[in-house]
């Protein structure tokens, strides 16, 4: 029984930094149908940032605020910069870009940092583990968990309670209608993007918390698992990311811990491949309530 | 004159759609553009709430040209469309549709006083849809049809507009159902609010607007008083191209 609670935290875990990772994508393409392949940088780049701000002798408790400020800040100027003159182009003419933002922010971190991996040091309590009972829970996973339960909560109050939320849900369903309200779409894209950008800020420091070393190409796993998530939930739906990390979460640590020792190797392939087959049976994904992407 | 369109032109890609178009609007007034599918009307109404910028012409509110005025800017100056098909957002609840139609208040007004205005609006339109008040945390998309059609027109009327430019209002609905819409656009009629509507049938909107005229393939081939051209068989002949005359005989 241990065991099954110990594998259900796992699965919280890695499933709930799935889901902030798919909900910081999600919501910049659906008011902007934009896929941005440069998302993973920033998760990078808010590591980097507590990687530079520790290793100054900032008090963690600061760093985090100011990573996440960092990343939202970085987040808005490149949507400032690379993709609101863009507002309203075909995808293909996105997708470039963001391919083009990816490379340009990947060159400036390898510039200011090199290739060599940066390590994280975090206060001793991420690396110490919890004793519930009779089960044994990295504090690492705790942290996680209740870190991505309080941005799911967080992120739903803005998004339902706010005239912010309203005018983002609104711009993702009917962008020309929310025009003709006096909603100006550079507003709107703004806004999203400092909340993709903010948490892409706190899970990057989550996820390389884990990871433990930051390189200027550590961005393609979180950036892969990010778009397995948000396909799999339901693109363009934020309910839909958050069921998609979670699940992704879930299907990987069953893998890891049903699969033989030898076939561990493939566990990727058979992730891959129980995705496939999700979609299929459902090819709106979980959520099956895509919004409509921003034309 | 309140609204004056001149000499408009205006397409998608390289067609032209209207042809060099011009209507006025008093104060107060209430105008009726009529047409048959694709003739224009639509166009027309996107042109002046700032969707499409024209390729020529000119457009003044208030003797202020509005011409290059995008369309989130229109309705600080006071011009609000409610867009054929209604366009409720479906993900947001009914008081939520009704408020982002208030959004450019704090603009017009400054805050405090849009917050007032926005709360006697509110008030005002539950009032003459007590439907929507009824049932405003539901969601935009479970209301009917008919429902939608006086949401659209309360979000509309948040935005205190000097103009209200209605296109097909009562596109989908059914007879008693647009009836009801238009006691709603007669009754702001009275209250002095002036308003453009758009409409494929004919009957209700010339029984509605002081003025009425007819786009036929993106040019206006007859404008007149409501009353008179309610009579005259020339609206027949422009509108659908069928001789009068002949066709009694």
């Amino acid at each position: 029984m241990s065991t099954f609670i110990q594998h259900v935290v796992d699965a919280l875990s890695v499933g709930s930094t799935y889901a902030l990772l798919a909900l910081g994508l999600t919501l910049v393409f659906s008011v902007m149908n934009l896929i941005n392949f440069a998302y993973g940088m920033m998760l990078v780049w808010s590591a980097y940032a507590a990687y530079v701000m520790l290793d100054q002798g900032v008090p963690f408790v600061l760093t985090v605020p100011l990573c996440v400020l960092f990343a939202t800040l970085v987040s808005m100027g490149i949507g400032r910069i690379a993709f609101r003159p863009f507002i309203g182009a075909p995808p293909i003419t996105l997708l470039i870009t963001s391919f083009g933002v990816l490379l340009v922010v990947q060159y400036l971190a390898i510039l200011c940092f090199g290739e060599q991996p940066r390590i994280l040091r975090l206060p001793s309590l991420f690396g110490e583990v919890a004793n519930i009972g009779s089960i044994r829970v990295p504090v690492l996973e705790l942290i996680t968990v209740g870190t991505a339960a309080a941005v799911v909560g967080i992120f739903y109050l803005v998004l339902n309670r706010t005239a912010f939320g309203a005018q983002l849900r609104a711009a993702s369903e009917l962008p020309d209608v929310t025009r003709l309200m006096g909603v100006k779409p550079d507003r709107v894209l703004m806004i999203a993007f400092a909340i993709s950008g903010a948490i892409a800020g706190v899970v990057g420091l989550l996820w390389f918390a884990k990871v433990g070393a930051i390189t200027p190409r550590s961005d393609l796993d979180p950036t892969i698992k990010a778009f397995i998530a948000l396909v799999l939930g339901g693109l363009g739906s934020a309910r839909g990311a958050i069921l998609g990390g979670l699940a992704l979460g879930a299907i990987e640590v069953t893998l890891s811990s049903t699969l033989p020792g030898d076939a561990l190797g493939y566990q990727p392939a058979i992730v891959f491949a129980a995705v496939i087959a999700i979609l299929v049976l459902r090819p709106r994904g979980l959520s099956g309530t895509t919004l409509e992407p921003a034309r | 004159m309140l609204l004056e369109a001149r000499g408009i032109v205006v397409g998608y890609g390289h067609t032209r759609v209207l042809k060099g178009i011009s209507i006025e609007l008093a104060e107060g007034q209430a105008l009726a553009v009529l047409g048959a599918n694709g003739a224009g009307k639509s166009t027309l109404m996107a042109t002046l709430a700032g969707l499409l910028r024209p390729w020529e012409g000119r457009i003044v509110l208030d003797g202020q040209d509005i011409t290059d005025v995008p369309a989130e800017e229109r309705p600080a100056l006071g011009v609000a469309l409610a867009p054929e098909g209604r366009g409720i957002f479906a993900t947001l609840s009914i008081e939520e549709n009704l408020l982002m139609g208030a959004t450019s208040l704090k603009r017009r007004f400054g805050a405090a006083d849009a917050k007032q205005r926005t709360a006697e609006t509110l008030d005002r339109v539950y009032t003459m849809f007590p439907v929507l008040g009824a049932r405003r945390k539901d969601r935009g998309c479970n209301l009917s049809g008919g429902q939608q059609q006086m949401l659209a027109i309360g979000r509309a009327l948040l935005a205190q507009p000097k103009v209200l430019l209605m296109d097909e209002p009562c596109l989908g609905l059914a007879p008693k159902v647009g009836n009801e819409v238009y006691a709603a656009l007669q009754e702001l009629r009275r209250d002095g609010q002036s308003l453009i509507v758009v409409e494929e049938s004919s009957r209700r909107a010339l029984q509605f607007a002081d003025r009425a005229c007819v786009i036929k393939v993106g040019e206006k081939v007859l404008e007149e008083a409501a009353e008179s051209m309610r009579q005259d068989d020339r609206l027949l002949e422009a509108y659908f191209g069928i001789d009068a005359a002949a066709a009694e005989s």
